[in-house]
């Protein structure tokens, strides 16, 4: 078991909206580990969707992602990369 | 007993409180308001009435302070002076927070203590017997031990059901087959538990009421699909149920029902079971089974322990 943790930032400029929140679950989907996101303290499920939309992420907020589990860096270094990537989003 | 699987919250101060308590409490800000975020962490009120005489044993500064008309009126007898060195004094313990009832303008030296030292104080409409019935109220909700879960919590047959295991193992759809089956849906994904008197009560985060996520489907309103009798606000959690998938840990699924396990949620020993999923075990019936199941027991009647009797009796041995 290994544990991985980071803190990322919401760069684009609709914040992790529902779409955004749907590309992080498939994403974490992926990987073995078990992946956490926090935000002021409010934790979820980095699986579920609703979870996530509970968080209300906005542009700017700080979001610690964690997991625990095989493949626990790749899949807080995955998810890094989507948060800088904008969710693929213009802006 | 296993562990607690929840996590733990936010101190409660006057901010809380001016937020949370009823209308009719009349409760506004006049002084202090930096020290608004100081920690109120007792659910009674103190009268301050003796540490305004000077003496000052017993106040606990964590407790909310009222100052009543008695109070006030013996502040009034103090020639000035006095009277602010009192009130100073009183302020200077670091107290959470100072309520002033009836609605009456709080005395000057008062607010410029409360000001100084950064102590909130409150005005409140009420007289002070029902000002103080009504701050316990608020503080008795806003201590209550409170968590919360990744979880699905449903009631079936009146009882709460609430549905623990990995995500995808098929939570939101067993909530959906009970909700079809006529119960009803309390949270979907997170479930906020606050604890009152013996019991672990349940609701869903206001964003995410009535919403249930179905892998496939998206994001439903049960109460626009099923209509208001298939959604409920709050329930107690009766019954707490891990779903695991088939094969994993197989050995240490209960076979026989007779061990009553329980899990701990903020404190209370909540009845347990593990149910393996895998498709074609239909859940709706598993888990509706499970609440009747666990009424029985409630009443009194254990249906394994019974079974055990009727063995033993067969076996030729002493019932029980």
């Amino acid at each position: 078991m290994n544990d991985s943790e980071e803190t990322f930032t919401v760069v684009n400029a609709l914040g992790l909206h529902a779409r955004a929140a749907m590309k992080v679950v498939q994403l974490a989907g992926r990987f073995e580990s078990e992946v956490e996101l926090e935000r002021e303290g409010q934790r979820a499920n980095g699986k579920s969707v609703m979870g996530l939309l509970l968080l209300c992420c906005a542009l700017g907020a700080r979001v610690t992602v964690r997991a625990k589990g095989a493949d626990a860096a790749a899949a807080v270094a995955a998810i890094g990369a989507l948060f800088a990537a904008r969710f693929g989003e213009d802006r | 007993m296993r562990e607690s699987l929840a996590t733990s919250p936010a101190p409660v101060t006057a901010r809380a409180l001016l937020t949370d308590a009823p209308a009719a409490l009349g409760l506004t800000v006049v002084a202090g308001a930096p020290g608004l975020g100081r920690p109120i962490t007792h659910p009674r009120i103190q009268k301050s009435g003796l540490a305004l005489a000077g003496h000052m044993v017993g106040v606990v500064p964590s407790r909310l302070q009222i100052l009543g008309e008695t109070e006030l009126s013996f502040l009034e007898t103090l020639p000035p002076d006095e009277r602010a060195r009192r009130v100073r004094s009183f302020f200077a313990l670091g107290l959470c927070g100072v309520v002033v009832t009836r609605g009456v303008p709080p005395l000057e030296v008062l607010v410029d203590a409360a000001d100084t030292l950064e102590v909130p104080l409150l005005s409140a409409a009420e007289r002070s017997s029902g000002t103080i019935a009504g701050l316990h109220a608020v503080l008795d909700r806003l201590l209550a031990p409170r968590s919360s879960m990744h979880g699905v919590l449903v009631e079936v047959h009146g009882l709460g059901l609430l549905l623990v295991g990995p995500s995808g193992i098929g939570k939101s759809e067993c909530a959906l087959v009970v909700v079809e089956r006529g119960h009803l849906l309390v949270a979907d994904d997170r479930v906020d538990l606050v604890r009152v008197g013996d019991r672990a009560i349940g609701s869903a985060p206001m964003l995410l009421r009535h919403h249930l996520e179905i892998r496939g489907l998206g994001i439903l309103n049960v109460r626009d699909l099923f209509g208001a009798t298939a959604v409920r606000d709050e329930s107690a959690v009766d019954l707490l149920i891990e779903l695991r998938s088939m094969g994993e840990g197989d050995a240490e699924i209960d076979r026989l029902g007779l061990d009553d396990e329980t899990t701990e949620i903020l404190g209370l020993a909540i009845p347990t079971l593990r149910i393996p999923v895998h498709p074609g075990r239909d859940m709706g019936v598993l888990l509706e089974v499970a609440a009747r199941n666990q009424l029985l027991r409630r009443a009194g009647h254990h249906s394994a322990r019974a079974f055990a009797g009727r063995l033993a009796a067969g076996l030729g041995l002493k019932e029980g």
